[in-house]
């Protein structure tokens, strides 16, 4: 099942444009006006460019009419000057002619009247002349220098000075062709100006030409940029997204796969397909989570059935009357009954009478409203009764369910205790077992210091008393010796003092005491001995020692009924074993042993002739601890069954059952070794314990790492 | 001058009861009790013992404090301890500054033939330095490199007995500890035990550690050991007597126990020479290591020296018998194990004549006792047992 949608891969996939972030959110927005705007500042500029090429080109046209009319104006003013200084230069060949023949024939006063009055033409033009040419400042001065000249020189002339008049008249002629050539110099200027201006403005008609065509190239790339802008950017993906939108709308349930592409949406219609995407997605988790919680709820269904049946504790609903309405198979294999024949049956059938009557009283009280002792009061232990009628511990907790019409049902959970009740047994005798190992060593030391002194005191007393008993018989040995008289007194003290009893007695009591002191010293010894730490480190020991320590500490309990006989081979090598485990299972098994002779021999114990025969062998591989009894043997029919968990034959209080499968799991389980038996009913019993010499989980022996030696 | 030896025990009726029983030797010694180990070592800076027997749990000064201080102070003189129980954590200490530990309720007999015995052992040696330094051992010294492999194992985070067993077994100064400890009641165990096994029934792997890693049953070896060959001779030559001397017992198919006692008896035999030569390197810093080796040395040869340490240490009665007498076993009459030490004697014999090539096996066998043990014409078979290594 696809667990949160959103650490799926799609979503990581698409963002939505809130997950993008902020700066991707301008950037988007800013694109396709940036485009645009870019386009039509370009088409602005390219425009602007051409209508300044426009004015330009005007402005320059204007310029150059301009100055063609000035051209103009001044070749006008030119050949008017032209015109009037030729009129000037006629009328002085004609003054200067008449004035050089001889005699003078003085030309009438219109020639000098000539030569004045387009000299005084010519100098109205000369302010205009000056305006457009250097040249014309020139002219003026000449002008001025020789306007008067002639005038003079006909003075000269008239007055019969023919020579300074000559002189004269040569002077004007001077300034007459400084001017003419000045005159020509200006015209040749404006000539030249006036080509210029003629092929200037006509380069500047040609650019004016090509005006219409930039303008239109600009004006239409612009158009078709906008277009294009337009199209791809909106048209293009508006389409796309349309039809998408339309597909989808047609498929709700599979939205996902409508995905619109997008090169990464940094534009306003890529932030509309990052919503719409977004969208799309959010409907198909919509509807994918709808689906999924249906298919959850048909799975829960199933599921909760599967674990309703597959809890090791029973389940057993009931009604008001105690009458089953549900079960799973824990209560019908906890109990003992087939499906079929559960349904029939009540809640009370599965308990004991007393119980069971308790179990519907608590029922009513609840349904009345009063307080239940046991409805929706915890866990609480009571016994149960099997399909066979055997009685076992359970645990039942009874919890009430509020049906929709009103009426309640119980839930009741059963567990089966008994193994836990007996793991606890074992626990509290393995607690014993602590207890005894921490206390031993304490008593033992308790013990051991007076039992020193007691030891030595009577030691020494026995030494003592010999002293004294030797010094008795030697004077036993020199009464014979002695007078009558000192003979009796003699007599009389030892009869007195009942020193005969003592001669007999002390001996035996010392030696008696002193055999009771030794065994005070090997019962603590075997206490400390027995009381092994309670890890499961596996650990060498002396096995003969471990098992004499153990027939030691349990001789109470078989003392009155067998002898123990220990038949141990005394070459035995150190044996690896979990030394508290394994002395427990000896234990057991004598106590077992004790047990079957017990049974036999009933009311008359008959010590002397049944015996416990513990030997002990070894091989290069394992070790082999045999425990026989002459005891009452196993029936055959139970021989298969005595290592199993709770099976007991004896009478209650006297077997929990566990002993032998405790045994038999130290054994096999943490020793890797076997316990197997033999009986013959009536005769005896042997458990046979085989421990590998190689333990399983103590470290293979391996080679030492490096060596110097 | 008798030997003198002091009793200390809180209790009075101890010390009245084996006043008592010790009568039999009040003549042979003179005999002094405390009932602390304040009163003890005034007694003791009054006028020096030769032994002490302490008890352990004392008002005053307990029986931990009073032999660490007498070890200071009076180095010369036997430490036991007499107690019949001791917390755990006095164990550690104990076992630097007291060479044996008599459990109550212990029998006078015992103690008496205890003290006797070592004091006999001490009267072989000659030098006053030596016996001296003998008995201020706490422990001797270990090859570095097997040091260093066991501490390694110990210190991992699953240390194993059996690896553990296997470095400790090479090591001549270790095995002689473990059998101190093993021999005497620090660990409630108590008996002639010959068979390292048992040290992880007395002591579990836990324990080992905390007293091999706090250096109480082992110093820090000197790296200098490492290079030394007379160390290096002595040490080949003991590690092959012992594998000889298995191979043997393995070969007469002896019981397993066996093994392990051939084994310590052959790794052990020449423990006195570690000692001499110990002393030597502390009294003048250098080792005349000529003649170390030489068991005919007539005074304080390294037989002596292992067995006045093999007996203060309280060391299994085969294995000492072996240390005594390995060189001239026809003359062994204290009634140890004849055939185990006729095994350590042969094995001896082939490790000696590897090391010197001039030598032959002969030249160290003494014929006679083995004719007298009736295994002369095992001999042959024996040298093709050993010749397998």
């Amino acid at each position: 099942m696809d667990s949160d949608p959103f650490s799926g891969s799609s979503a990581s996939r698409l963002k939505s444009p809130d997950q993008l972030g902020p700066s991707f959110r301008k950037k988007a927005v800013l694109k396709t006006r940036t485009k645009l705007l870019g386009i039509f500042i370009l088409m602005f500029l390219g425009l602007f460019y051409s209508t300044m090429i426009i004015v330009n080109q005007t402005r320059a046209s204007t310029k150059s009419i301009e100055s063609q009319s000035q051209i103009m104006a001044n070749q006008a003013v030119l050949s008017n000057a032209i015109s009037c200084f030729g009129a000037v230069k006629f009328w002085f060949a004609v003054l200067d002619n008449g004035l050089r023949q001889t005699p003078v024939k003085l030309p009438d006063q219109s020639a000098e009247h000539g030569v004045k009055c387009n000299l005084n033409r010519f100098g109205d033009y000369l302010k205009s002349l000056e305006a457009f040419s250097h040249r014309g400042t020139d002219i003026e001065n000449n002008y001025n220098q020789m306007r008067d000249l002639p005038r003079v020189a006909m003075k000269d002339y008239i007055s019969g000075n023919a020579a300074k008049g000559k002189q004269t008249m040569d002077k004007a002629y001077d300034k007459i062709s400084a001017i003419d050539q000045d005159l020509a110099e200006i015209a040749y200027n404006i000539n030249q100006d006036s080509s210029q201006l003629s092929a200037h403005a006509f380069s500047e008609s040609e650019r004016f030409r090509k005006f219409p065509f930039l303008f239109l190239i600009f004006g239409i790339a612009g158009i078709l940029m906008i277009n294009a802008v337009i199209f791809f950017n909106i048209f293009k993906p508006m389409e796309n997204i349309i039809s998408t939108m339309v597909d989808a709308s047609q498929n709700p349930h599979h939205t996902e796969n409508y995905i619109i592409k997008h090169d990464g949406g940094a534009d306003e219609v890529g932030e509309v397909i990052l919503a719409l995407n977004s969208l799309l997605l959010q409907v198909h988790e919509g509807f994918r989570r709808a689906e999924d919680a249906e298919q959850q709820s048909t799975a829960a269904a199933r599921q909760l059935d599967a674990i309703f049946n597959s809890v090791a504790d029973g389940l057993i609903t009931v009604n008001t009357e105690g009458e089953i309405v549900a079960f799973n198979k824990s209560a019908c294999s906890i109990f003992g009954y087939d499906r079929q024949v559960i349904r029939s049956k009540k809640i009370g059938d599965f308990l004991q009478p007393n119980t069971a009557i308790q179990y519907m009283q608590d029922l009513q009280d609840f349904i009345n409203g009063g307080v239940s002792n046991s409805v929706d009061a915890g866990p609480q232990e009571i016994t149960g009764v099997r399909s066979d009628g055997s009685e076992f511990p359970i645990e039942l907790s009874v919890t009430s369910v509020q049906r929709e019409d009103g009426h309640p049902v119980f839930v009741n959970v059963i567990r089966d205790i008994a193994y836990r009740k007996d793991l606890e047994r074992q626990l509290v005798q393995a607690q014993k077992m602590e207890a005894l190992g921490s206390l031993s060593s304490g008593i033992a030391h308790e013990i051991n210091t007076p039992t020193q002194y007691v030891r030595d005191n009577l030691k020494f007393l026995n030494d003592a008393f010999q002293a004294y008993d030797g010094f008795y018989k030697d004077i036993i040995d020199v009464k014979a010796g002695l007078p009558a008289p000192a003979q009796e007194s003699i007599d009389k003290i030892t009869v007195n003092q009942d020193i005969g009893f003592f001669h007999d007695e002390a001996p035996q009591a010392l030696e008696q005491s002193l055999e009771g002191v030794g065994r005070i010293i090997e019962i603590v010894g075997a206490i400390r001995g027995f009381s092994y730490p309670a890890t499961e480190d596996v650990v060498y020991i002396d096995l003969n020692e471990a098992l004499k320590n153990t027939v030691i500490v349990s001789r109470n309990q078989w003392k009155p009924f067998t002898e123990i006989h220990m038949e141990f081979d005394k070459s035995l090598p150190p044996v690896p074993c979990i030394p508290g485990k394994l002395t427990q299972v000896i234990l057991n098994l004598i106590v077992n042993a004790t047990h079957a002779i017990e049974e036999k021999t009933g009311d008359t114990p008959d010590p002397d002739n049944n015996a416990i025969t513990i030997s002990t062998s070894a091989t290069q591989k394992k070790v082999t601890i045999r425990v026989a009894d002459t005891g009452s043997g196993i029936a055959k029919e139970n021989m298969s069954k005595i290592f199993n968990p709770f099976f007991t034959t004896k009478e209650v209080g006297k077997g929990t059952g566990q002993g032998l499968s405790i045994s038999y799991d130290i054994v096999v389980k943490k020793h890797g070794g076997s316990l197997s038996v033999e009986s013959e009913p009536g005769k005896g019993t042997t458990f046979t314990i085989e421990l590998p010499m190689e333990v399983a989980n103590a470290k293979p022996m391996q080679k030492p790492r490096k060596s110097t030696v | 001058m008798k030997p003198s030896v002091l009793f200390v025990d809180d209790n009075e009726n101890i010390l009245q009861g084996l006043r008592r029983n010790l009568r039999s030797v009040h003549r042979e010694w003179d005999m002094r009790f405390a009932t602390n180990g304040a009163e003890a070592l005034k007694l003791m800076d009054e006028t020096p013992v030769d032994v002490v027997v302490s008890d352990i749990r004392m008002p005053v000064k307990d029986g931990v404090a009073l032999l660490t201080e007498a070890r200071q102070r009076h180095g010369q003189s036997i430490r036991l301890v007499l107690s019949g129980q001791c917390d755990e954590k006095d164990i550690a200490p104990l076992l630097e500054v007291s060479h044996q530990y008599l459990a109550k309720p212990m029998d006078t007999e015992v103690i008496i033939a205890t003290i006797k015995s070592i004091l006999e052992a001490q009267c072989h040696l000659q030098d006053a330095g030596l016996k001296k330094f003998i008995t201020g051992l706490a422990s001797l010294p270990s090859l570095p490199s097997l040091y260093a492999d066991i501490t390694t194992e110990l210190r991992g985070a699953r240390p194993s007995a059996q690896m553990v067993e296997q470095f400790l077994l090479r090591d001549i100064s270790l095995v002689a500890k473990i059998f101190q400890i093993l021999n005497s009641s620090y660990f409630g165990v108590n008996g002639d035990i010959n068979t390292v096994s048992f040290i992880w029934e007395a002591l579990g792997i836990e324990r080992m550690k905390a007293l091999m890693l706090g250096g109480h049953i082992a110093l820090q070896p000197d790296k200098t050991l490492e290079n030394d060959p007379f160390i290096a001779e002595l040490w080949n030559m003991s590690l092959m007597t012992a594998r000889i001397a298995r191979l043997i017992a393995k070969a007469e198919d002896l019981p397993k126990k066996a093994y392990d006692k051939v084994w310590v008896a052959g790794l052990l035999h020449a423990i006195g020479a570690v000692a001499l030569y110990e002393y030597q390197r502390e009294k003048s810093g250098t080792v005349d290591s000529a003649g170390l080796l030489d068991a005919a040395r007539p005074a304080d040869s390294y037989v002596d020296a292992g067995m006045f340490l093999a007996v203060l240490w309280g060391l299994p009665h085969d294995i000492r018998h072996v240390i005594r007498w390995h060189a001239a076993p026809e003359k062994a009459d204290d009634g140890g194990d004849k055939n185990v030490l006729a095994i350590v004697h042969v094995a001896r014999a082939f490790a000696l004549a590897r090391e010197d090539s001039a030598k032959a096996e002969e030249d160290y066998l003494h014929i006679d006792f083995l004719e007298q043990m009736g295994v002369s014409e095992k001999l042959a078979r024996w040298k093709t047992v050993a010749d397998t290594i």
